[in-house]
């Protein structure tokens, strides 16, 4: 039981951390980017070309990457959002799963079909407390979580960028009459939300192994760990997503394997008919 | 003054045009891959019309339909495969169960909209899809069932490609029928409304919850229809076709044609298959492509190629100049 | 007014007309074939989407035999043409590669792996008459009665039986756990094996699922733990089975484990890394270590020329290609002559004795294979070659 929960909370991390460049960018500009999980397989593939295939050490790779990383992000941004910016969101959810073909089919010329793999900053090892197991790669992934996630917390509120940022993402009106530039704030988070998802692909690659079609098993966990901790909200989306990774793993070892994802699907649909602003979320009610 | 003209020749034109389908297939009936390619197309243009329904009229974005696809197409097997029956009315009972599950779909978006419909469209397709690949005792899992007969009215049966052209065609004038006189209802009309603005709408005395029931149930039919169609027409099925990049590229199909319009889901769909066959040769890059092809289309096409071709019209450039009137004034 | 209305009408009207007369003419432009004085052989298999993993190593192990019997003057004088479709991942991309190979009038067609695809492809192959071999392993294929199809690879029932009764005879264990995938692969093979278990009177301890896709075993290992197995028996795909080595490793469960195929990929063994210790393996061939010399020039061509390492299916495409080219040299172009001449054909490939029986099976043999990391390298062990060939079939000499 406990080496359930184990796993299952550093596979959580990744589900929230993952799902948390995403969070940015929806509050920033309204729009949901599908192609989120092809950023996080970018940052991971970055890393194997350069550690694994190059030759450099891993904290050489993460620097150049998360470099490389926000250039694809100020030109994702450049490319798929901000020419449509003025039109309505689903325009730019069809964007962004246009985007989403494209990052993947272009890592799959570049890099072939073949899974690859990325070493990890604590190496491979395994530790063993109590009979319970724990991959050193895990706790690395855990506590680059809490951290990143403190980070933010301090820089949203704390910093004056954050605060821009926070008011780009409330009110964009509002903000461009405080005098923020509007335009040069969503680059930023564009940029923001690429580095973290450099950072989770660094994460994800050493457990998940690389290969092209990745991204979209990426964003759907992190779709489902959103929408039950609720759109738009971090407190949210780091328990939406623990508690996805665990009772997955819990299902799985308990319960009829089969049909697991099943289950993980109709916990979607089940919250967001029941509670569609999930555990923090915005509301989101239509009625008149 | 265009709207009137619009209405004295489109007719004209449809008519052209269905007489061009209906004696299409002759010039090609012996070449073996062109058929199969008209009617691929004409399957999937069905199903570009079903996802027509809900984002065209309802502004929601469904990137599920292959699981309406897949209801279709595995209830017409079981229908005929299992319990014996007919093709035609396994079609009909398939489809009216696809519509069922339309009318269940739609209840979620009564009370939820935007992006969180499109996870549940999402998750819909998905389970469908994990349902058929687990279930294996009735759906024999990746094996897929084989061997699902063609239709047959009277004693003709719809054997070759040829005919089963014609089969597609009836579904595809069906659905074009069916979209289109709904459009032009007063009905309809109160219906596209809700798409602007829902609150407003919805004020006015336009009941939201019975249109959008009813565009589910009208999609649900059709993708439901169109996957018996398909089911029948290769004769084996499995549930790997069934997938998420089904529902995007019919998704695709119906922006590139565009949105909302009757004739849009024909264009579209046409169009795209026909850049796939051609591209074959850049195989992956051609998938690069395409998603690039997307993004452009929403950039500068977010209207499709019909609502293009329909801006272009009204803002005069396939008219003659003509003293007098300023072809700049019109609306689109 | 009324004649500018009329011009307009007009205007419209056949600006529609020309676009669908653009549309037909795009559809039909370059589907015609053929006929010349060459040999026109259909290969289709998945060069895009994610099966290209195994689909691109085949397509580049026809074209290695056809280019080495080109260069020695081709069949009879005729030099073999390849025409090479993509089949990617759906039953209507593998039709419409079907369709246009059979436009090009080939007089046989080397085909995809996947079931899914070739029950789809059965019926135009069939109407058609054009013999179609694969390298596929689901049983039912050959179940199906169809004459123009030809299976060059040992199926599932043989495989499975070699490493079951391995596991059952060799090692002698007698409480093992299953793991599969969930996609046709793992169920059929899965089916098989309890099968054999029930035979000899043994029952899993446990048996898990997996999706191909899915990324975390913990669940599924845990189940087996408790289950407390002596051996592991897995039936999954390159990526899961990585995964799988990789985290039973972690989890210190510590019982031998039968794996199947996909764990003898080198793209898996780069992933599993040293996990892969004393793991076993049954495949149908080990390209990259078998002692063959034949089979190690093989290799090395094959590298050389497509700069990445073949895998068994490739192994057996390769033979597959042989086999048909030598049928046709016997018989002939004509489609019939070439099904009658490989009803009866014996053929020594490099991976093992190809003969078909009645269902069209061709091949009977299997490999047991042990891997060992020895100082810091990766070393697999043939363990046991199995030959399930009927007696029927074997030729008069002595084979493998």
């Amino acid at each position: 039981m406990i080496q359930e929960i184990v796993s299952g909370l550093s596979m959580g991390c990744i589900y929230a951390l993952t799902g948390f460049g995403f969070i940015l960018i929806y509050n920033a500009v309204g729009a949901v980017n599908f192609a989120h999980g092809e950023m996080v397989m970018l940052g991971g593939y970055f890393g194997y070309t350069l550690a694994g295939l190059w030759g450099m050490p891993l904290w050489a790779a993460i620097i150049v990457s998360l470099f490389a990383m926000s250039v694809v992000g100020f030109l994702f941004n450049r490319i798929a959002f901000f020419p449509i910016r003025h039109r309505p969101a689903v325009t730019a959810i069809i964007a962004s799963i246009g985007m989403s073909i494209l990052l993947r089919n272009s890592a799959l010329a570049i890099w072939g079909p073949d899974p690859v793999t990325l070493g990890s900053f604590l190496g491979d090892g395994i530790l063993t407390i109590s009979g319970v197991v724990i991959a050193r790669h895990q706790v690395l992934i855990v506590t680059v979580s809490a951290a990143v996630f403190v980070g933010q917390s301090l820089f949203f509120s704390r910093t004056f960028l954050g605060k821009k940022l926070q008011a780009v993402a409330q009110d964009q009106e509002a903000a461009k009459l405080m005098g923020i530039h509007v335009g040069r704030m969503i680059t930023v988070t564009f940029i923001l939300a690429s580095i973290l998802a450099g950072i989770a692909g660094f994460l994800v690659a050493p457990l998940w192994f690389l290969e092209p079609g990745i991204g979209v098993v990426i964003i759907l966990k992190a779709f489902i760990a959103i929408v039950i901790g609720g759109f738009g909200s971090t407190h949210g989306l780091v328990l939406g997503g623990l508690f996805l990774g665990v009772t997955e793993v819990l299902i799985a070892s308990h319960m009829t394997t089969e049909y697991r994802d099943v289950i993980s699907y109709l916990m979607l649909v089940t919250v967001l008919m029941v509670r569609p602003r999930g555990f923090f979320g915005e509301k989101i009610g239509k009625k008149v | 003054m265009a709207s009137n003209k619009r209405h004295v020749f489109i007719p004209t034109a449809y008519t052209a045009c269905l007489i061009g389908a209906i004696f299409l297939p002759v010039a090609f009936k012996d070449i073996r891959y062109t058929m199969n390619v008209l009617n691929f197309s004409g399957i999937f243009i069905i199903l570009t019309y079903s996802f027509n329904f809900i984002h065209g009229y309802l502004g929601l974005i469904s990137i599920g339909q292959a699981g309406f696809f897949a209801i279709g197409a595995y209830v017409t097997a079981g229908m005929t495969l299992g319990l014996g029956m007919n093709t035609l009315p396994a079609l009909l009972i398939a489809a009216a169960a696809a519509a069922l599950v339309g009318i269940g779909m739609g209840f979620p978006s009564t009370r939820i909209g935007g992006h969180y419909f499109v996870l549940i469209s999402l998750a819909f397709g998905e389970i469908v899809r994990l349902i058929i690949l687990n279930w294996r005792e009735v759906t024999n899992g990746t094996n897929g069932l084989s061997g699902i007969p063609r239709p047959a009215l009277g004693g003709f049966v719809f054997d070759s490609r040829l005919s089963y052209y014609y089969l597609i065609l009836g579904g595809i004038i069906l659905s074009a029928l069916t979209t289109g006189s709904l459009r032009r209802s007063t009905y309809g009309r109160a219906m596209l409304s809700l798409k602007t603005n829902e609150l407003a709408a919805a004020a006015c005395g336009v009941r939201p919850v019975t249109s959008k029931l009813i565009n589910f149930c009208l999609s649900g039919f059709f993708a439901g229809l169109a996957g018996g169609l398909y089911a029948s027409y290769i004769g084996a099925i499995s549930p790997e076709t069934f997938s998420i990049d089904l529902s995007i590229d019919v998704l695709t199909m119906c922006l590139v044609g565009g949105s909302g319009t009757v004739t849009g889901p024909i264009v579209g769909t046409a169009f795209l298959v026909m850049l796939k066959e051609h591209l074959r040769f850049l195989r992956e890059y051609y998938m690069i492509l395409y998603g690039a092809g997307i993004v452009a289309v929403m950039i500068f096409m977010p209207y499709g190629i019909v609502g293009m071709m329909r801006k272009l019209w009204n803002r005069g450039l396939f008219r003659p100049r003509n003293p007098g009137r300023d072809p700049g004034k019109q609306k689109s | 007014m009324k004649g500018t209305e009329k011009m307009e009408k007009n205007v419209m009207k056949g600006r529609r007309i020309v676009f669908m007369t653009l549309l037909i003419m795009g559809i039909t432009i370059g589907f015609t074939g053929s006929a010349g004085s060459e040999i026109r052989i259909g290969v289709i298999g998945s060069q895009t989407s994610p099966l290209a993993l195994l689909g691109q190593r085949q397509i580049n192990s026809a074209i290695l035999a056809a280019s080495r019997w080109n260069d020695r003057g081709g069949i009879r004088g005729e030099k073999i043409r390849l025409f090479i479709e993509d089949s990617a991942d759906t039953t209507t991309t593998a039709i419409t590669a079907l369709d246009r190979v059979l436009a090009q009038n080939v007089c046989a067609i080397l085909g995809p792996i996947y079931s899914f695809q070739l029950f789809a492809m059965f019926p135009e192959i069939e109407k058609e008459r054009i013999p179609m071999l694969t390298t596929s392993g689901t049983r039912n294929l050959t179940l199906m009665n169809n004459p123009w199809y030809f299976r060059t690879y040992p199926h599932d029932g043989l495989t499975k039986q070699a490493g079951t009764l391995y596991v059952l005879d060799e090692l002698k264990k007698t409480r093992p756990a299953l793991a599969c995938v969930t996609t046709e692969y793992g169920k059929s093979g899965h089916e098989i094996i309890t099968g054999l278990l029930k035979e000899r009177e043994i029952t899993p301890v446990a048996v898990t699922w997996h999706d191909k896709n899915d990324k975390d075993m913990t669940g599924q290992l845990q189940q087996i733990k408790r289950a407390a197995p002596d051996v592991i028996i897995s039936q999954a795909h390159p990526s899961d089975t990585a995964i799988f080595l990789k985290q039973q490793r972690d989890m210190g469960i510590d019982v031998p484990h039968m794996a199947s195929s996909a764990a003898s990929m080198p793209s898996v063994h780069s992933l599993v890394g040293s996990a892969m210790d004393g793991v076993y393996v049954e495949t149908t061939a080990l390209p990259d270590v078998d002692p063959d010399p034949k089979i190690q020039a093989w290799t090395t061509s094959y590298l050389d020329r497509f700069r990445t390492p073949p895998d068994s299916f490739a192994l057996l495409f390769y033979d597959t290609a042989e086999m048909l080219f030598e049928a046709i040299h016997a018989a002939g172009s004509d489609p019939k002559n070439i099904r009658d001449y490989l009803e009866r054909q014996r053929h020594q490939g490099l991976a093992g004795f190809y003969a078909f029986d009645a269902e069209h099976n061709g091949a009977f043999f299997a490999v047991i294979a042990r891997y060992r990391i020895l100082e810091g390298r990766l070393v697999p062990e043939i363990k046991k070659k199995y030959d399930f060939t009927p007696a029927a079939l074997r030729p008069d000499k002595n084979q493998d």
